[in-house]
């Protein structure tokens, strides 16, 4: 046999080996759905991350169309101890995109797998395979006229429920925890194996949509942020459309104003008056996706200065925290609680803005349509705000507490400053915690500046972690140093999970940092 | 293969490393290009930045002029953000060439967008214009390695116009390039341009 000569090989993988593998997946997929080649292999190394391409570059990718192809395919690499990298969408961007980990992993790339398998209006249940869409769930329910909402994250018209809970994303209706809000797993193990999580282990039994839990330790989440499995279905919960809806804006106008915001809106958020994820969004994130060119206000080099974000304020009737969240009710439960929030804006110094009142101009609608589970592509403008393709996002946890704010703001703003990056950041409260989402923008098409936004990246995670913040999700570049602030021990378990479900060490290696 | 071997296969590796001044000019160079094989190509460009259309309507009247006939098709941001304007867009041949001249953001759409139904990447590069000069900073799948340069603001794109044109397998790369060429110190606008494969 001929052995085609390739620039990338799986680690530990001798060419001749991997033609074999490849020849037997042609075998099991087709031809057509086997992708080894220069051009066509480019979209899956495409990454935004401050690292050469080069570090995440695939071998080759696959794309199975059924779990039975999932599983013929385990076996050959489990075989041929060919590393392999699932996608479902592969729209991770600012993650790692579609990127294997660690160079030379074989994609197998899910997108053909999009079925959406089951709608339950009643139980207000789905159950989808990876590759569906966001848009392509919500359009079905629009066909099907059916009054369901679901949450998705921002970037949802291209990227999946599936992927995204098996990330761990979250979203901004009161579903937006997304993993929380699932609710079975069928997984195909490293040797072939499938497995349904929950009550999908039980034969006949139609509640694998409904109850979580099972019998048993509660296996789901060992399956998020991992690579102990490759998840090919997902039950998640829908939510019924409710007959009124009403979100809103505050806009606070000085920075400082961010620990009144979070004190004032915490009780409301416990008590679910507020049943959303509020969403406190920086100016400079507001800026770019209401069309602010960054170069009218700051065209020279280094981080933009508060001066000039001031006069984006000024001029764009802008906050310095934009608060987003929205009431979800009946039309008498939503007019009760919207007094609470006028009392609230009003004694925080917020100025309140509604949906009708809006004037436009602002991210608000982008926002207002994410709030009801609407898919757009709204905040894809943040990308516009430097220009040149670099984005990673620097994601901490806090808990919800007002003096966590300026602190964490303080620490990433003098950090990136220093870089000459600018805080584009937004804090997402959830229940008790806060999400601090800050996108680290710049030119990925400079060496030097690249370099800059990785030491800045690293300088970012190693601070937050000595004041304790450990961040929730991370571009794969960085999924060994971050899985290193977590400390030792949960490192050994993870280690040792990996040698009993992958002893071979095929799926993902690298992937949260965790390989053998 | 290098960015070296990736010229002279495309036919105008002798000129690599040639002073600027040397370059012939877009009209010669083009003289001498094939019509790639017949391959349909089709230039999208961003209607609302006015940057991105004059770059858009210069590779298309560019590549025109060298026999390869490349239709400008100009879509507004907004239209660029809607998912089935998008696949009206891809819904082309297999085979067709598109390249996309936008910003930053519907860059990256449009891309996710078209590896999502299959697209072949064959180039990407980033563009950012200052006051005096523009710098490119170019991709070719089938070189790797990312080409940096700098050209006035008078006819900001003639390199970008080769270094497609290379990219299509008809012509040479842009001369003096190199992987190390710095930023702009100040920069008034960015666009971003791609070649993909249907």
């Amino acid at each position: 046999m001929n052995t085609p000569q390739r620039n990338v090989l799986p680690k530990g993988v001798s060419a001749s080996d991997f033609e074999l593998a490849l020849s037997e997946i042609r075998a099991i997929v087709g031809a057509d759905h086997v992708l080894a080649e220069g051009t066509a292999l480019a979209p899956y190394n495409k990454i935004m991350m401050a690292v050469p391409d080069e570090q995440h570059a695939p071998s080759a990718a696959v794309m199975p169309e059924s779990v039975e192809q999932v599983q013929a395919i385990m076996r050959v690499l489990n075989e041929r101890r060919v590393p392999v990298y699932p996608i479902s969408t592969g729209k991770n961007l600012g993650y790692g995109s579609a990127a294997p980990v660690e160079r030379g992993q074989l994609v197998m790339d899910l997108r053909r797998m999009n079925r959406i398998l089951d709608v339950d209006a009643d139980l207000c249940t789905a159950l989808v395979e990876p590759g569906v869409t966001y848009q392509q769930l919500y359009d079905y329910l629009q066909e099907k006229k059916l009054p369901l909402w679901f949450s998705c994250p921002a970037p949802s018209v291209i990227a999946g429920p599936l992927g995204n809970m098996v990330d761990r994303g979250v979203g901004y209706t009161p579903y937006g925890e997304h993993f929380l809000f699932s609710s079975g797993m069928e997984v195909v193990l490293a040797d072939g194996e499938v497995l349904r999580t929950g009550m999908g282990s039980m034969p006949g039994s139609n509640t694998w949509q409904v109850f979580k839990w099972g019998y048993g330790p509660t296996l789901d989440g060992i399956f998020t942020q991992s690579n102990y499995g490759i998840v090919t279905k997902m039950g998640m919960w829908l939510m019924p459309a409710p007959p009124d809806y009403r979100p809103f804006l505050i806009q606070y106008p000085e920075d400082t104003d961010i620990t009144k915001i979070v004190e004032a809106l915490r009780p409301l958020r416990i008590a679910m008056v507020i049943p959303n994820a509020v969403v406190i969004a920086h100016t400079l994130w507001e800026a770019p996706c209401s069309k602010v060119n960054r170069a009218d206000y700051h065209p020279g080099p280094g981080a933009i200065s508060d001066e000039a974000v001031q006069k984006i304020r000024k001029d764009h009737n802008l906050g310095a925290w934009n608060v987003y969240a929205a009431l979800y009710g009946t039309p008498e439960t939503n007019a009760a609680n919207w007094k609470i929030i006028e009392a609230v804006a009003a004694a925080t110094g917020g100025t309140l803005i509604t949906e009708s009142a809006d004037q436009g101009g602002r991210a608000t609608q982008y926002r207002f349509d994410l709030m009801k589970g609407k898919p757009n592509l709204g905040e894809f403008d943040l990308y516009n705000w430097r220009g040149g393709g670099g984005s990673m996002w620097f994601a901490p946890v806090s808990q919800a507490k007002g003096s966590e704010t300026l602190k964490q703001m303080q620490l990433a703003k003098n950090i990136l400053a220093k870089y000459g990056f600018d805080y584009v950041g937004e804090f997402i409260v959830g229940w008790r915690d806060m999400h601090h989402v800050i996108d680290l923008l710049y030119d990925r098409s400079d060496v030097e500046e690249m370099k800059k936004a990785y030491a800045c990246f690293d300088e970012l995670l190693q601070a937050f972690a000595r004041e304790g913040y450990g961040v929730y999700r991370a571009n794969t570049a960085f999924a060994e140093k971050v899985a290193a602030t977590y400390g030792p021990v949960k490192r050994d378990v993870e280690r040792r999970l990996k040698r009993a479900l992958d002893p071979n060490n095929i799926i993902a290696p690298g992937r949260c940092g965790i390989s053998l | 293969m290098n960015r070296r071997e990736f010229f002279r296969r495309a036919g105008g590796g002798v000129l690599l490393g040639a002073p600027l001044a040397t370059l012939p000019s877009a009209a010669s160079a083009f003289s001498r290009a094939t019509s790639a094989d017949g391959v349909p190509l089709q230039v999208i460009g961003q209607l609302d930045r006015p940057a991105a259309i004059a770059l858009a309507q210069q590779l298309a009247a560019a590549l025109g002029s060298a026999g390869r006939a490349a239709p400008l098709q100009q879509r507004d941001g907004a239209a660029l953000r809607q998912l089935d304007q998008l696949d009206a867009l891809l819904a082309l041949p297999r085979g067709t060439h598109l390249l996309g001249v936008m910003d930053d953001a519907s860059a990256v759409v449009f891309q996710a967008v078209a590896a999502s139904r299959g697209a072949h990447l064959l180039a990407h590069g980033h563009h950012r214009l200052g006051a005096g000069s523009t710098r490119h900073a170019c991709t070719a799948t089938a070189c790797g390695e990312a080409l940096a340069w700098r050209e006035a603001a008078t006819r900001p794109g003639t390199h970008v116009e080769a270094f497609y044109r290379a990219a299509l397998g008809s012509g040479q790369g842009p001369a003096h390039a190199s992987s190390i060429d710095p930023a702009l110190a100040g920069a008034t606008d960015t666009l971003a341009s791609f070649l993909i494969r249907l």
